[in-house]
């Protein structure tokens, strides 16, 4: 297949009608960014597949793959320019050559097919709306006459030249390269080998042959019972036989079902997986965002605690027992406490302890007697005054006791809270550290949650909730087909068991049958054409097992030849495919791990290449390529190995990057000539207007022909 | 240049080569043509593998002329 043109008619940087010819072999589109190469991506693909590698929206510079009928693609030059009511038509046709076709077989005639996508807006309340909306034709000239696909049929047309398989092959950014292929998941290698390989072809034959070994089988039986050459007991083995046979077609049929089954769950949890790339990373967002929520709430909560704790403690321990003003004040009064022992000690005498107690001198009082040198104690006599003295001393002695008392207690008390004041403070200071600590968390994860939504490319909160949802419930659409063809597979295995159990019993009652029929003239032209279509059996199962083993060696050999052309011979490892793809040591075999950006770019660029390559050889199917920035990760030397190696491999491809604008005008040429590059296009995005404002608005591409 | 066909013949003629398929057909006496030509058959119905009709159709095309071919022979 060879794109031979493309007509671009308003479509974002490119200003009314731009023609871009293209030929067979290497054609270059070189342009510094925001030189118009993706928008001239997004022209093809806008019209083939309805898509577009736009902003995720307005307010964000990240990009998606987005519903192209959704998308404005009208210039802005345009926009501006035109007054209100105004209708805008802007169209893009792709010429292409392929081989006509009527159905799944091409027919090896090739016919230009005309792919022109129109959509036309109006202006109204300065805005552009959609008047028209995007229609897609798809015509050709055949015997003379315009023929047009039918829209019902451009899907099925789309599939034929574009397979799903591989299209990722034939159409890739190096935005979005990292999503080249994931061959972790069997079915897409499966079935980028199917579209590349014989593989459904040998299926076909094979369920064919076996459809007719089991038709002959039957007839050749009919043939013997007919001319009733058979005993009682080989009757009843071919009966056994028929039987048999019978069972082993139900459960083939329940097997080739299940089967189907298992594979369209496949192809939906692929369908799923595929719509979930648009959404997963809502999901991630949102993980990350409550993550990151549930961790700002929790520090926030540490925050709130320690406050509260310290609050508590100073409550607790300070403020509520007024210790500062308990301790000033308690020193005063330890102060006047201590001077007043100091008195008392000064001015009182010590109570013997040998003398009678308060009581007795109380009693000797009261009754006016000294119970001592028992004589009579008057009223206001000396002795009277000395007993009262006596009395008084034993009530001063019982005040100091209590002062001192007092003054011990006080003291301790005092001694205590100084002593704790020093822990307080250092407790507090603790605290405090940790709650800078956390209020440096804090603010470190609301800075974080604001760059997630700006990483994000959307400022609310809102549209990451509903992506998030929508990923989830993909998710649990998911899981949901993951168990059914859980059940199914399980299903399947236990019938295949019960198959083989019968295929085995059925041998042996064949083996039996052949040494029963010795002697039987088998001779019939049935009989021979069994012989002919087993043999025939057996060897399209072994082409079909031959073959895979001969194409997994054949696509790893020319991943192999591709990835070290790219890389100018110095590869790190060799490209191996076995359960998935990956590089691997060239000595010890082993996987290769944390390899450069451009070792993965070039190993991915190989793979997809080899598969395109191989198609065109095994399937004689040839698909373009169109690159938009394949070689951003590769250094200089390496841009200049891939464009002299590559263009070798396909019939045609289109590459457009910005690496080749480093060139002056000698080394262009000399690439040009060294890459037998066929088609060279500069775009250079400038100001319409030099008078004008520097604007979008007043820009666009203008191509400029090298070659 | 070879077409996608040549390249199925190719392959299927290089299986004939193989000791077991070249034993079966040897001890069996089977006619290179009539199995060049039956395999021509089955190229006619290579495709429509998910089709059960394109099977039947397929089987009965294959079949039918294996067993027709050797009829005539044989006449």
């Amino acid at each position: 297949m060879i794109i031979d043109k493309v007509i671009i008619n308003n479509f974002y940087c490119f200003l009314g009608e731009n023609i871009l010819e293209f030929s067979k072999g290497l054609n270059i589109i070189s342009a510094v960014n925001s030189g118009g190469k993706s928008q001239l991506f997004n022209a093809f693909y806008w019209t083939f597949f309805d898509k577009i590698y736009a902003d995720v929206d307005n307010n964000s510079t990240k990009k998606a793959w987005k519903d192209g009928s959704r998308q404005i693609i009208c210039p802005d030059f345009i926009k501006e320019k035109s007054i209100e009511n105004d209708k805008i038509e802007c169209s893009i046709e792709v010429y292409l050559t392929n081989e006509y076709h009527l159905n799944d077989e091409p027919t090896g005639e090739l016919i230009e097919y005309v792919f022109t996508k129109k959509v036309t807006y109006q202006k109204i309340n300065d805005s552009l709306i959609i008047f028209s909306k995007p229609d897609l034709t798809v015509s050709f000239v055949k015997d003379g006459e315009t023929e047009f696909i039918p829209q019902y049929n451009q899907s099925w047309f789309l599939e034929r030249i574009f397979p799903t398989s591989i299209r990722k092959f034939m159409w890739y950014q190096g935005e979005t390269m990292d999503e080249l292929y994931d061959f972790s998941n069997p079915t897409t290698l499966k079935n980028a080998i199917n579209e590349i390989s014989y593989f459904p072809m040998y299926d076909n034959m094979e369920k064919i042959v076996k459809a007719s070994l089991k038709s002959i089988g039957k007839k050749v039986l009919k043939d013997l019972e007919l001319q009733k050459k058979l005993t009682v007991g080989q009757q009843t083995l071919i009966n056994e036989i028929s039987y048999k046979t019978n069972s082993i077609e139900i459960k083939s049929e329940n097997v080739t079902k299940l089967k189907n089954e298992i594979s369209e769950l496949q192809d939906n949890i692929a369908e799923e997986e595929f719509k979930l790339k648009g959404y997963d990373k809502y999901r991630d967002i949102k993980d990350e965002l409550n993550k990151l929520e549930a961790e700002l709430s929790i520090t926030k909560s540490r925050i709130e605690d320690s406050n509260t704790y310290i609050k508590e403690t100073l409550i607790n321990k300070w403020m509520l027992n007024g210790c500062e003003d308990l301790i000033k004040a308690s020193e005063k009064n330890l102060n006047i406490i201590n001077e007043e022992i100091k008195q008392f000690q000064k001015t009182t005498n010590p109570v013997p302890i040998s003398l009678p107690g308060p009581e007795y001198v109380e009693k000797m009082i009261s009754d006016k007697i000294c119970y001592i040198c028992e004589r009579p104690v008057l009223d206001d006599t000396p002795e009277y005054e000395a007993l009262v003295k006596r009395l008084n001393d034993f009530q001063d002695n019982s005040n100091h006791k209590v002062l001192q008392d007092n003054y011990t207690e006080l003291n301790r008390a005092r001694r205590r809270l100084v002593g704790e004041l020093p822990d307080i403070n250092s407790e507090i200071k603790e605290k405090n550290k940790a709650i800078d600590l956390l209020i440096k968390n804090r603010t470190r994860l609301t800075k974080k949650i604001a760059s997630v939504y700006t990483e994000s490319g959307h400022d609310k909160e809102l549209d990451i909730t509903v992506g998030a949802s929508t990923a989830s419930q993909i998710l649990s659409k998911i899981q949901t087909l993951r168990n059914a063809k859980d059940r199914k597979s399980e299903n399947l295995r236990s019938v295949i068991s019960d198959l083989a159990i019968l295929e085995d019993s059925l041998k042996k009652d064949l083996t039996e049958k052949e040494k029963a029929l010795v002697n039987i003239d088998t001779n019939s032209v049935e009989s021979i054409a069994e012989d002919y279509i087993k043999m025939f059996e057996i060897s399209i199962v072994q082409l079909s097992s031959i073959a895979y083993k001969k194409l997994i060696r054949e696509i790893q050999s020319e991943s192999n030849r591709l990835y070290s052309l790219y890389l100018g011979g110095k590869t790190q490892g060799e490209i191996e495919i076995s359960n998935g793809i990956r590089i691997i040591d060239k000595g010890t075999k082993k996987t290769l791990s944390d390899l450069n950006t451009a070792e993965i770019m070039a190993q991915k660029l190989a793979v997809a290449n080899a598969f395109l390559s191989l198609s065109e050889r095994k399937m004689k199917r040839a698909y373009p390529i169109v690159a938009d920035a394949p070689t951003s990760d590769l250094d200089h030397i390496n841009t200049y190995n891939l464009t002299l190696n590559i263009g070798n491999s396909f019939d045609q491809m289109i590459i457009m990057s910005k690496d080749y604008a480093l060139l002056d005008n000698s080394e262009r040429d000399k690439l040009i000539e060294e890459a037998k590059i066929v088609k060279y296009y500069e775009f250079i995005n400038q100001i319409i207007d030099d008078t004008g404002l520097d604007s979008r608005a007043n820009k666009k591409t203008f191509i400029k022909i090298i070659k | 240049m070879k077409s996608l066909n040549d390249n199925l013949r190719e392959e299927f003629g290089e299986i004939l080569k193989t000791p077991e398929i070249t034993n079966i057909i040897i001890a069996k006496k089977l006619d290179d043509l009539v199995i060049s030509n039956a395999f021509e058959k089955l190229l006619d119905n290579k495709y429509g593998a998910d089709d059960s009709s394109a099977i039947e159709k397929g089987r009965a095309e294959f079949e039918t002329f294996i067993i027709n071919t050797l009829k005539t022979k044989n006449h």
